[in-house]
């Protein structure tokens, strides 16, 4: 044995899967009749790779099956074939094939020989025959799409300094999706002399301020000799999300070489034949920058309020929407490209490497806090100097392990990338037309929790589509158009991450729902609900919608499990709905399962951790000021309300300090809607800590969500405030 | 913080393949006047008495958790577990931490007793079924007995002492 | 067993409460994240009578938002006759101000008064 090929093949299962995912994504881009040659060249290379691989490895199925693949690639590549409907569902089938031939050898179970010979069957008799007959094809082929573009791309040819104009005005949701205007200008700065002007005129006043939307907007001089280019790829990330003018200011002959958000077409695609592109599905994303759709504009003038209309230049179309204009075309499902994370600068690392690498942290961690708090006690000529380094070394430790937990996050579009070719299918199975758009893919999200929230996300889209959206008949006879959108975004709201699923259907059918809940015994004969109340009804056990299980929505799986998921992870889920206009599903997540920001509060010799954003006050209550109320507790008034009591102390069966209220402080908490104030000896402090789970060692406890590692080494509970309502409720009720 | 023993000999035993399949080694400790055995394989180290923070709402048995290099161990009082009377905490009590075999994963605990004794080797002749003691007495954790020098020692099966019922989902937290 | 391991043991930045003297420290991450966080602090203070003095000295990293936030409140404070003293504002500070066009707004010190 000469060299041991076994280990490399962890890497390449993990490569040709993801480059089966890039495939499928430019597979699903491809035009009909005029496809972007850049994209068969991506499709090409990936078929090539894992040919390579395989006969490398010596998985001669895949290795023969990709063959054949690459033969047809290579004919539609030089323009031989034609790329028609049944040949874009052959390649999509390929596809499935692939990733069906390598999960069996990573698996080292056999392969279904039986699929794989059919479609290899199906491809070579496609070859044989040129393309599949019933579509005739049109005469341009691969037409590259400079001409389109011809009137856009007018940025002057000559070279030598330029002063650029550029009128930066972001939407209000700018940096929830990530970016920083910070990052952009000063990486504009980098390219030549740079004069920025603020508008700040917008900002509202501290008190009704949104700390995180983007009130600012700026007009940004710069000189240099730069390619419009550059500035455009500055704001690469960001051109959703604002309102972009780049303009040329030469020479007074040239008339003001105006250019738009959306790149020329043209412009990625140079040089494409040969070059190695790492960017495929970026580009393919801008590619896309056809005539104007409705609902690019539709989205822009909504969401530039303060701006006049008439000022969006009508080419403009950010790359999430620019599909939409493509779906009028495509009778069946399209989809918007979501740019998988393709950076060359990057390496693959074993997550169980990083989760070390953070336990290492963590411990270093305790040790910090540890000296600090002996550096406290010391005395002496050097203890001025000891504390000095302590509090640098806190000060780098912080930043480690932030810099430790930043590894673990990873952009949403890892998920949101499976559902452009799950929708396409499930439209066709349903009969229905359906768009997807996918905003917000570059929200990052700690990857524990990204792994978990796919299959809730499949659920809630499914539903959209099977439930949600009508027929296209039942659509435009409501006056609607034909094609229902299902729109898939992320966004940074209030310290999480609000993932939202909304649809333009039929919204949910309250009468329907409220007969059900009904008909299961869920809801009195007599109960009146408001709409709300009744939409919840929905999440609870054992409801189901569905007239009967269906292919799609069925599987016994109902909106019950996608909230106890959600919940798992430490979030919520909440349903809107308007009849006839759509329903949306918004689901809000920690940034982080590893962290939370808490008060310790200390009862006995006790201290647990409160956390922070559950808490609304803290206070101290006047003898006197708390009522009784017959067998149900105590109840005290708190702005208008009356907040029951709970004695932490008497739940938790521990010795206290204070048993006197007043002796005492009540910590307003919220928890699932309902307020209780928590009654403990003192407040401790203010500090994030690092959750570590009860549930691995041990098991879970209600009104316990786990436990941390204080500065001392001593491990304090983490509160579950909805569960300890709970079981204060229970116990009241007993 | 002050540990006692942290290796384990199993390394030995597995040096000899005759010693492995003959004899079997075992931790023992001392519990109110009692001799216990637990397997070495499955003994992590020993660790002196410290604070635990308690766990509100779960059976007296269950003293509390502890922080154990950055992961929380439940602590399990096995006077309490047995019944028998309660002891005050000494010099001399200790924690030994122990894998448990639970049906997802394993887990590990930590287990306090009045001292540690010795480590000795059982052969599959020295090893007695425990008896039965008739109704009422849990006897489905006991290995089996052995007798070490002269001495019975009470072999336990700590997957069956610390089973899912005993960890996990509290009583009064599940209902 | 992998649960276990995700998340490491650990208490992280230890703040104590606000002290009464009304000098207004910045932590050194001010991100996104921390932009509610940032706000509701300053939220306390915006209002009050008494001089506000806010110490960035240890700000390590900052993005437009939280300095979006330092305007607004410099702004409103100014705009009620009471101005926002600044005891220190490391370079991160100084340069988004720069960068962004905000710094005759935000008030800054020049670079060199600010390096105490």
């Amino acid at each position: 044995m000469a060299l041991d090929l076994t280990q490399f093949h962890a890497a390449f299962f993990d490569e040709s899967f993801e480059a089966l995912d890039s495939m499928e994504a430019a597979l699903l881009q491809l035009d009909i009749g005029a496809p972007d040659p850049e994209l068969i060249n991506t499709i090409f290379r990936v078929a090539h790779s894992i040919k390579g691989g395989s006969a490398t490895f010596g998985f001669t199925e895949i290795a023969s099956f990709t063959h054949s693949l690459e033969t047809l690639l290579d004919e539609l590549r030089g323009g031989r074939m034609q790329v028609t409907q049944p040949i874009s569902d052959l390649l999509l089938k390929s596809v499935d094939v692939m990733r069906a031939m390598l999960r069996a050898v990573q698996a080292k179970q056999p392969i279904d020989m039986q699929r794989v010979a059919d479609v290899q069957f199906d491809i070579e008799l496609a070859i044989a025959q040129k393309g599949a007959p019933e579509v005739a094809a049109p005469a341009a082929p691969a037409a590259p799409p400079q001409a389109e573009s011809a009137a856009g791309a007018a940025a002057p040819a000559s070279r030598g300094p330029r002063q650029w104009q550029i009128r930066f005005r972001p939407f209000r949701e700018l940096f929830a999706r990530g970016n920083d205007p910070l990052r952009m200008l000063s990486e504009l700065e980098t390219l030549g002399r740079m004069s920025v002007r603020v508008d700040a005129s917008a900002l509202p006043s501290f008190a009704a301020l949104d700390p995180e939307g983007c009130y600012l907007a700026w007009d940004i001089e710069l000189e240099g000799d730069i390619e419009e280019q550059a500035i455009h790829d500055v704001f690469d990330w960001a051109e959703g999300d604002c309102e972009l003018e780049i303009r040329c200011v030469p020479s007074r002959e040239t008339p003001a070489a105006e250019s738009t958000v959306e790149q020329p077409a043209g412009q990625h695609e140079d040089g494409a034949e040969t070059a190695e592109s790492s960017e495929v599905t970026n580009g393919a994303a801008a590619s896309e920058g056809s005539p104007v759709s409705e609902h690019a504009v539709d989205a822009l003038l909504s969401a530039s309020d303060q701006d006049k209309a008439s000022a969006a230049p009508a080419e403009r179309a950010p790359p999430a929407a620019a599909a939409a204009e493509h779906a009028e075309h495509a009778p069946k499902a399209d989809t918007p490209t979501i740019s998988a994370v393709g950076d060359s600068g990057s390496i693959r690392v074993a997550v169980e490497k990083i989760d070390e690498l953070m336990n290492t942290v963590g411990e270093l961690v305790i040790t910090q806090a540890m000296l600090s708090q002996l550096g406290r006690s010391l005395e002496g000529p050097m203890a001025e100097r000891f504390r000095a380094g302590l509090a640098q070394l806190e000060r780098n430790m912080r930043e480690l392990q932030d810099s430790v937990m930043r590894v673990r996050m990873l952009p949403i579009s890892f998920v949101f990338s499976r559902f452009p070719r799950m929708v396409r299918d499930l439209a066709q199975k349903l009969g229905k037309q359906v768009e997807l758009r996918v905003t917000g893919e570059h929200t990052e999200l700690d990857k524990t929790v990204l792994e978990k929230i796919g299959d809730p996300l499949v659920h809630l889209v499914r539903n959209s589509i099977d439930h949600g959206l009508e027929k296209p008949e039942v659509r435009v006879a409501a006056g609607k158009p034909p094609v229902g959108t299902v729109h898939l975004d992320a966004c940074h709201r209030g310290g999480c991450i609000a993932v939202e699923v909304r649809d333009d259907g039929a919204g949910l059918d309250k009468e329907r729902i409220l007969a059900k809940a009904r008909s299961r015994g869920l809801v009195g004969p007599n109960d009146v609900l408001t709409d709300e109340q009744i939409y919840e009804l929905i999440f609870l056990p054992g409801f189901s919608t569905a007239e009967q299980a269906t292919d799609v929505s069925g599987r016994g799986v109902g909106m019950d499990v996608v909230r106890r998921n959600v919940k798992e992870l430490g979030g919520t889920i909440d349903v809107r709905s308007e009849p006839g206009k759509g329903a949306c599903f918004t689901i809000t997540l920690p940034l982080t399962l590893a962290i939370v920001d808490g008060q310790t509060v200390s009862v006995g010799s006790e201290t647990y951790i409160v956390p922070l954003v559950s808490i609304i006050e803290s206070l101290q209550v006047k003898p006197g000021s708390v009522n009784s109320v017959a067998g149900c507790g105590e109840v005290f008034s708190f702005r208008g309300e009356y907040v029951p009591i709970i004695r932490l102390y008497e739940l938790f069966g521990v010795e206290p300090r204070a048993r006197e209220l007043h002796e005492g402080l009540i910590v307003i908490v919220e928890g699932e809607g309902r307020r209780v104030g928590l009654f403990v000896d003192d407040l401790l402090g203010q500090q994030q800590v690092v959750i570590k789970s009860l549930d691995a060692n041990f098991g879970r406890v209600e009104g316990i969500s786990g436990a941390t590692i204080l500065g001392d080494g001593s491990v304090a509970l983490i509160l579950d405030l909805p569960g300890i309502i709970r079981r204060a409720a229970t116990r009241a009720a007993a | 913080m002050t540990a006692i023993a942290t290796q384990t000999p199993a390394a030995d035993a597995q040096h000899d393949p005759k010693a492995r399949q003959a004899t079997e080694q075992f931790l023992t400790f001392r519990l109110a006047g009692e001799e216990y055995g637990v397997t070495i394989l499955r003994v992590q180290g020993i660790q002196g008495w410290d604070r635990v923070t308690p766990i509100p709402n779960t059976p007296d048995y269950i003293l509390g958790v502890i922080n154990l290099r950055g992961a929380i161990v439940p602590i399990v009082d096995l006077r309490k577990r047995f019944g028998l009377a309660a002891g005050e905490f000494g010099p001399t009590t200790v924690v030994i931490v122990v894998k448990v075999q639970a049906q997802r994963h394993d887990r590990t605990i930590g287990l306090v007793v009045d001292a540690v004794s010795d480590v000795c080797n059982v052969g599959a002749e020295d090893l007695k079924p425990a008896p039965n003691f008739g109704d009422g007495i849990r006897t489905d954790f006991i290995q089996g007995l052995a007798t070490v020098e002269g001495r019975m020692v009470i072999l336990l099966d700590i997957d069956r002492l610390i089973s899912e019922g005993v960890l996990g989902s509290m009583p009064g937290a599940a209902s | 067993m992998s649960r276990s391991r995700r998340a490491p043991v650990a208490t992280k930045k230890r703040r104590t409460s606000a002290s009464r003297a009304q000098t207004f420290v910045l932590g050194a991450e001010c991100t996104l994240a921390d932009a509610r966080k940032l706000y509701t602090r300053l939220k306390k203070l915006v209002t009050s009578r008494a001089p506000v003095r806010i110490d960035a000295g240890k700000v390590r990293r900052i993005d437009t938002a939280n300095v979006q936030i330092l305007t607004a409140f410099v702004r409103d404070r100014r705009a009620a006759g009471r101005p926002v003293e600044w005891l220190a504002a490391a370079a991160p500070v100084t340069d988004a101000a720069r960068l962004l066009g905000l710094e005759a707004m935000l008030e800054l010190p020049t670079a060199q008064e600010a390096r105490s």
